[in-house]
């Protein structure tokens, strides 16, 4: 659900919108585990397997767009002088506006059992490869490098109980038919919670419907669609009834995915000093006026793919495709800007932030009280309000005060080895992460969220941890971290049933250890 | 050689990829089912251009709102199945009493400028047109314009709007694509540009092959250019396949032009039998010509 049946163009929760190979997925980003030839970077676009897992739609055309520069930061011990400023500078640049002269990678599968791989504006030039689908296989690149790339289907290495997070923010086309052209009909004016609300009938789990959300559908009942309660559920020895159960909603699922592993001196030429690669990809579909001419048997670029490589030509080929889908940070999409057609602008979504603002505001009226309610510390205001609340925002002036702990906090690791090099590396803020939507991979970490994206992180428990107060320290100086909510003695100790982390802490398959890395397919 | 396999048309396979997924729907499915279904007949009404599917997709759309009668999509879908019928009238009045946000969504809009202009009220559906448009570019309301454009005499207007609405179809729409280049063909051909609207035609067939619009368009071309016997006999092939009572009348009218009265007689025989067919099941789909027939 990082970004699955996002946009609602791609969205086939409706049934009348099918399944589209341009609803992307998730991006990851993290060093490769060699590191004898250098650093090395592994990038992985997923996305739906239609029509098929291994086979890929030829209409589409997928872009991984990477930038990168120095760390926007002076970290201790390093010296104040003008290289340093110089580096730090380049460090803003590049992370605000590094995505306008990103490089880029251009996948366009074709009906044959094949993919053009075109690598554009990179340090050493711009090349294309034309590679089988479905095996490992090295690209030669230029300056004697190669880039291992695999396209085909994998396993999902997304691992999340998705209808426990659409029960948490009453999303109903999971769980009742919804017409398509009501779309106020599908986050309901219930107040999003962590904790099951007395009386949310429409939310609650219904023992003799277990299954509802996880493919079974009812007819909606009629509204209102308002909750007028005031706890939040308990069961009789005083429990509250978590939303989640922390089920794999994607357990034997398949993807099909671009994976790619480069040494980072093929993606700049300091790579002593360009510390971070900004990572995002997108969909893009084949316009049908492009399509007609594209009807011959042999196109011009299975026969001569370098003549798509000048930038005039390579422009032309993408007036040919319309954007559908953009994924850089997991839940930039889905749960921050709403799946909204319009909101997939990639990089550079700085006009999303007061949106972004007015929404956590949104969500923390919702999950706050549930995190007081179990006794944790929370990081949004809500007054001290003893349940959930509906509460929408139209400034984000008026919402600003209530989020700034969620926006600005730093959030805290479980420990010091993302920071393979103690380099003293700042933590991050959600405000970093969000904007611009990339996916920022240090190089000097071990690539894990939100210093990149491994696929073993568990990004739905880490993203909820936003609503944790991570500046306070508790009992013993403790202070909260992106993994608290994967702790599974918090939930022993907590007054909650089921007693599991929201979201399932592994993939349903093992990931290899070597490229590429995701698990073989069902 | 040619493979069995580029023997089926586009058009063809389409129908038969909406024919197996009719026949994996069933009445178990709730409103999204049937609101699928009706919708699917619907399109291979559209598609096949035979009147019986239109038929039975009306009987569809008709079965599924009186299961579903509080189901907004179906509404629309009844709305929509309207204007295919010459119901403009019907379909605005459904389209009034969509209430709140739905009733100013770009496809409630999109459907009520079809409605306006179907009605000859331009200016009312040009505000609706232009209302969607600022909400979402989509190629529905483009062409919506278009067609105001080219029924105000404004061609290169109307062919403007068209290209951006084709602009906005994707390779998953090739169908809508063919669609849309048949209307700038045809507008090409209203202004003489004999050899734009060929070429706009060769393209609606090579994005979609074996669509009846595109045959009858072309069979249109060839009685413009006076070449009466392959609009003759292109004519016969569409209506063979769609039996269309206006292709026969187009039918009548080629024939009458080669000198053919006996032929030509004859099916104009046929079409008037088949628009008074028509009229007799409270169609008013051939009305227009019924009436341009008393005249």
């Amino acid at each position: 659900m990082a970004d699955h049946n996002d946009p609602n163009a791609v969205n086939s929760i409706f049934s009348d919108i099918d399944v589209s190979a341009a609803d992307v997925f998730d991006m990851f980003g993290f060093p490769g585990p060699d590191e004898s030839q250098g650093d090395r970077v592994v990038l992985a676009l997923t996305f739906a397997d239609v029509p098929e897992t291994g086979v890929l739609d030829a209409d589409l055309l997928y872009r991984l767009r990477l930038f990168s520069h120095p760390r926007a930061a002076v970290l201790h011990g390093e010296p104040r002088d003008l290289e340093a400023l110089r580096l730090y500078i380049d460090g803003v640049r590049g992370t605000y506006f590094g995505a306008e002269s990103a490089m880029e990678i251009r996948i366009t599968p074709d009906d044959r059992g094949q993919a053009t791989v075109a690598f554009h504006d990179f340090p050493g030039g711009s090349f294309s490869a034309t590679i089988p689908v479905g095996e490992v296989t090295t690209i030669p690149a230029p300056g004697g490098l190669a880039v291992d790339a695999f396209i085909g289907g994998r396993d999902d290495a997304f691992f999340n109980d998705l209808p426990g997070f659409f029960r948490s923010i009453n999303y109903a086309p999971q769980f009742y038919h919804v017409p398509y052209t009501r779309p106020d009909l599908r986050e309901l004016p219930i107040p999003k919670t962590l904790l099951e609300l007395e009386g949310n009938d429409l939310f609650n789990y219904n023992p003799a419907i277990p299954d509802l959300g996880w493919g079974v559908k009812l007819d909606l009942p009629p509204g209102p669609y308002t909750w007028n309660g005031d706890s939040f559920k308990k069961d009789a020895a005083g429990n509250y009834r978590f939303v989640y159960d922390g089920r794999d909603a994607r357990a034997g699922q398949n993807v099909n995915a671009i994976i790619l592993e480069m040494p980072l001196r093929f993606i700049t030429r300091q790579p002593e000093t360009d510390r971070i690669v900004d990572i995002w990809g997108e969909s893009w579909v084949r316009k049908a006026s492009g399509k007609v001419p594209a009807i011959p048997d042999h196109p011009i670029w299975h026969e001569h793919p370098f003549a798509l490589l000048g930038p005039d030509h390579r422009d032309r080929q993408l007036e040919g495709y319309k954007l559908v889908d953009t994924v850089g940070q997991p839940f930039a999409d889905a749960g921050l800007s709403e799946r909204e057609n319009n909101r997939q602008l990639g990089a550079n979504n700085f006009w999303l932030a007061p949106h972004f603002i007015k929404r956590l505001a949104h969500l923390g009226w919702g999950f706050g009280p549930s995190v007081t309610a179990l006794g944790l510390r929370c990081s949004f205001d809500t007054d001290n309000a003893p349940v959930s609340v509906h509460r929408v925002y139209h400034s984000a002036i008026e919402a600003f005060p209530r989020a700034r702990k969620v926006i600005f906090q730093q959030l805290n690791m479980p420990d010091d080895s993302w920071d393979v090099r103690k380099l003293g590396i700042p933590l991050r803020r959600p405000f970093e992460i969000f904007v611009p939507n990339v996916c920022a991979l240090d190089m000097d970490t071990t690539g894990t969220w939100p210093f990149g994206r491994r696929l073993e992180d568990q990004v739905a428990n880490r993203f909820l941890s936003l609503f944790l107060d991570m500046e306070s320290a508790g009992p013993g100086g403790s202070r909260y971290h992106v993994e608290t909510l994967s702790d599974q003695a918090l939930w022993d100790a907590a007054p909650i049933e089921p007693k599991t982390s929201p979201n399932p802490l592994k993939n349903d398959k093992e990931f290899l250890p070597g490229f590429p890395y995701l698990a073989e397919p069902w | 050689m040619v493979s069995q396999a580029a023997a089926v048309s586009d058009c063809a396979a389409e129908l038969d990829r909406i024919d197996l997924s009719l026949s994996s729907l069933d009445d178990a499915g709730g409103a999204e089912a049937a609101t699928r279904q009706a919708y699917l007949r619907l399109r291979r009404a559209r598609l096949s251009g035979v009147l019986d599917d239109l038929r039975r997709a009306d009987t569809a759309v008709s079965a599924a709102l009186r299961r579903y009668p509080d189901w907004p999509d179906l509404s629309y879908l009844r709305a929509s199945t309207d204007l295919d019928l010459h119901r403009p009238g019907a379909a605005l009045a459904l389209l009034d009493s969509a209430a709140g946000e739905a009733g100013s969504s770009p496809a409630c809009l999109e459907l009520r400028g079809a409605a306006l202009e179907q009605l000859g009220q331009r200016e009312r559906a040009e505000d609706c047109f232009a209302r969607a448009l600022s909400a979402d570019p989509s190629w529905q309301a483009l062409a919506g314009l278009a067609q105001l454009r080219a029924a105000a005499g404004d061609d290169r207007a109307a062919d403007a709007l068209y290209a951006r609405a084709e602009d906005e179809l994707t390779a998953k729409q090739m169908s809508t694509f063919a669609w849309v280049r048949l209307a700038r063909g045809a507008l090409a051909a209203g202004s003489g540009d004999h050899g734009t609207a060929w070429a706009h035609y060769r393209s609606a067939d090579v994005a979609f092959s074996g669509y009846w619009l595109t045959e009858s368009h072309i069979a249109a071309l060839l009685r413009r250019e006076n070449r009466l016997d392959e609009a003759a006999s292109a004519y016969a092939a569409v209506r063979a396949r769609t039996a269309r009572p206006d292709l026969a009348e187009a039918l009548g009218d080629v024939h009458r032009l080669r000198g053919d009265d006996r032929e030509s007689a004859r099916w104009y025989a046929i079409a008037l039998a088949e628009y008074q067919d028509s009229a007799a099941r409270g169609e008013a789909l051939y009305l227009h010509h019924l009436a341009r027939d008393e005249r």
